[in-house]
């Protein structure tokens, strides 16, 4: 194998000899590679967005949300619902340093005589509960001020309502005055926007104005309960158990689920690895039908080039030579098609990244690029390549070269 | 040829049998045939004689059905596969009737290439090659592809290649045969020089007597056996 360089021009020089066939070939090898670059870089870009949108709420942090995971908020389960009462109770626990929660609803919103229904979000308005839940939030202020404790008819809203015509073509302004089921309310502020549909155009008012608007009375929809960063699992059963007896029901039948961030984290952390999983899966589809793609014109190849490798025998060729030059040949065709792939992927990956910037309004998907993506790509389209022309490079190594060299 | 010359090739009664379907096929019924180092053998026989099959051995392209043969004292069917292609490599320069240049490759190549799977660097090679196009009058066209040469220069270059590791024979499969006479003419001359000026052994296997007529003994081939000579 001392002879690597020139193994390598010679195959090179048959693959550009079949140019069209070559390109043919590798379609189906770049096409896998592109794939799986850009779900691999997006799906990076995906974690490490949700990384950082927890690290914003923070890690010390437990989040109680009512069982009703087939239902809108309030649906009937048969459980003992979250009230708004049990936010004094929990900030009675040992170690609970702070309560905070918020309910929602869906609401008749009308503006300049356009209605449209949207959900409205209702929050407490005492200066403690009205931190930590805006810290829940995660996200800034863009324009205006956010609630304040005091405020009654005041709406903080994402920035849907204030930059995407929802109401006729026109937008809220600051202070533009509007109607939430008949009451009126005024614009306060708006939120950056946050890169969900459901979130960039939600309501934000204070709590004691949604429950009159709405007509729903004590019912909370989430909870959260700030607690030491260290003690949290510890805290996250404390609570449950509390609850559970303040609730007066056995601990294993409660209506609610308490998690961390941890846990939080991992339940996204699963759901990412399995659609990332499944998406990959369907890439190496491709990239196995590429293989065998290759295989074929390899195979395809060892039959017209009977001859040649009749002569290179003839001229002291070994078995081992000629298997080294068609698996370098196919392996070339794996690379160069990976290398094409990841271009692609990359091309694909940034529009993706472009096209949901511009459709959330924020930059909340940025693909991330690794050289150990592109360097493992590389590696596994050349061996891809390779492998394939494993059998096709036996078959020409074990050509006998009279059988060749004696047709006329 | 003396007899004080030393045998190169020595093949003892070798039969050489294909199986076609159900019919056995005796290419060669016990040939027996001597190469002498620095004699310019031709080989004769018409179609079907067992010619080529001949010519596969003498080159140890393919091992016989029975039988023994020896190159330089040593007997092929102690080699393996690879150890007959390393030999081949070496010791013989083959000359095709249709070429057999490799289309990819440039004439510098096609000489370069055997010299490549007998591992010599580059720098040799390129020496190497440079001198043999020199040789054979073709320096002006060392980077031009075979289907941008002539027959003539094709064969040329092929004799080139052949000469590219210094073989101990050269053997030539009816160099001429696909050359119009003039050029085929120009081709034996060049074999001719060859074999008196540096005393290369040559084997030539042709169906023409006037081609074989240049070499210094002729055998003739019929049903896969040299025929003896009356004389």
């Amino acid at each position: 194998m001392t002879l690597i360089k020139e193994y390598f021009q010679i195959a090179l020089r048959s693959l550009t000899r079949r140019r069209l066939r070559s390109w043919l070939t590798m379609i189906g090898i770049f096409i896998g590679i592109a794939a799986v670059v850009s779900l691999i870089s997006l799906g990076q870009g995906m974690r490490s967005a949700v990384y950082d949108t927890f690290e914003r709420m923070g890690s010390d942090k437990l989040m109680i949300t009512p069982k009703t995971q087939f239902g809108p908020p309030g649906a009937n389960t048969g459980y003992v619902p979250l009230v708004e009462s049990d936010l004094d109770f929990l900030e009675g626990i040992s170690g609970v340093q702070a309560v905070s929660g918020y309910v929602m609803s869906s609401a008749r919103i009308e503006f300049q005589d356009s209605v449209r229904y949207y959900s409205v979000v209702g929050i407490p308005t005492e200066p403690e509960r009205l931190n930590l839940i805006i810290d829940i939030f995660a996200t800034d202020i863009a324009k205006g001020r956010n609630l304040e404790p005091g405020d009654t008819f005041a709406a903080v809203t994402g920035f849907y309502h204030n930059e995407r015509g929802l109401y006729a073509g026109k937008n809220i302004q600051l202070n533009n005055k509007f109607f939430i089921n008949d009451q009126k309310f005024y614009l306060a502020g708006v939120f950056e926007p946050i890169g969900s549909s459901q979130d960039d155009s939600m309501i934000i008012i204070p709590m004691d104005s949604f429950r009159k608007v709405t007509g729903i009375e004590d019912r909370i929809d989430f909870i959260v309960v700030q607690g030491d960063e260290e003690t949290l699992n510890d805290l996250a059963d404390v609570v449950t158990r509390s609850l559970a007896r303040h609730q007066g029901v056995n601990v294993d039948d409660v209506g609610f689920n308490v998690q961390t961030p941890e846990d939080l984290l991992s339940t996204l952390d699963t759901i990412l690895n399995i659609v990332q999983g499944v998406l990959i899966g369907i890439a190496l589809i491709s990239l196995f039908v590429g293989g065998i793609g290759v295989m074929n014109t390899m195979f395809t190849s060892v039959m017209e080039r009977n001859k040649e490798i009749g002569i290179m025998k003839a001229v002291g060729a070994k078995n081992s030579d000629i298997l080294y030059l068609f698996l370098i040949e196919s392996g070339l065709l794996g690379l160069v098609g990976g290398l094409i792939g990841i271009f692609l992927g990359v091309g694909f990956a940034k529009l993706v990244e472009i096209i949901s910037t511009q459709a959330l309004g924020k930059t909340f998907l940025v693909a991330h690029f690794s050289w150990g993506l592109f360097l493992g790509a590389l590696a596994f389209s050349f061996v891809l390549g390779a492998g394939a022309g494993t059998l096709p490079a036996v078959q020409a190594a074990k050509h006998k070269p009279a059988d060749t060299l004696r047709d006329e | 040829m003396t007899s004080k010359a030393k045998p190169l090739i020595e093949i003892q009664d070798v039969w050489k049998t294909y199986t076609m379907g159900d019919n056995k096929v005796h290419a060669l019924r016990g040939l027996n045939l001597t190469v002498y180092k620095g004699e310019f053998l031709a080989v004769m026989g018409p179609s079907g004689s067992g010619k080529s099959t001949a010519m596969n051995m003498i080159g140890v392209l393919d091992r016989p059905t029975t039988g023994s043969i020896k190159l330089d004292g040593k007997d092929i069917s102690k080699f393996s596969e690879s150890g007959l292609a390393t030999l081949r490599g070496k010791k013989i320069g083959f000359i095709f009737q249709k070429f057999n240049l490799i289309n990819t490759l440039s004439a510098k190549e096609n000489i370069m290439l055997p010299l490549i799977f007998q591992g010599v660097n580059a720098v040799e090679r390129e020496r190497r090659a440079n001198e043999l196009l020199k040789l054979v009058e073709l320096e002006d066209r060392q980077n031009h592809k075979p289907s941008e040469l002539s027959g003539g220069q094709q064969q040329r270059v092929a004799i080139a290649r052949a000469l590219a590791v210094n073989p101990e024979v050269i053997l030539a499969d009816e160099p001429t045969g696909n050359l119009d006479s003039k050029t085929g003419g120009t081709v034996m001359d060049f074999l001719k020089k060859l074999h008196k000026e540096n005393g290369t052994t040559i084997v030539m296997v042709t169906h023409d007597e006037d081609t074989a007529k240049v070499a210094e003994r002729v055998e003739v081939l019929r049903d896969g056996q040299i025929i003896p000579k009356s004389k």
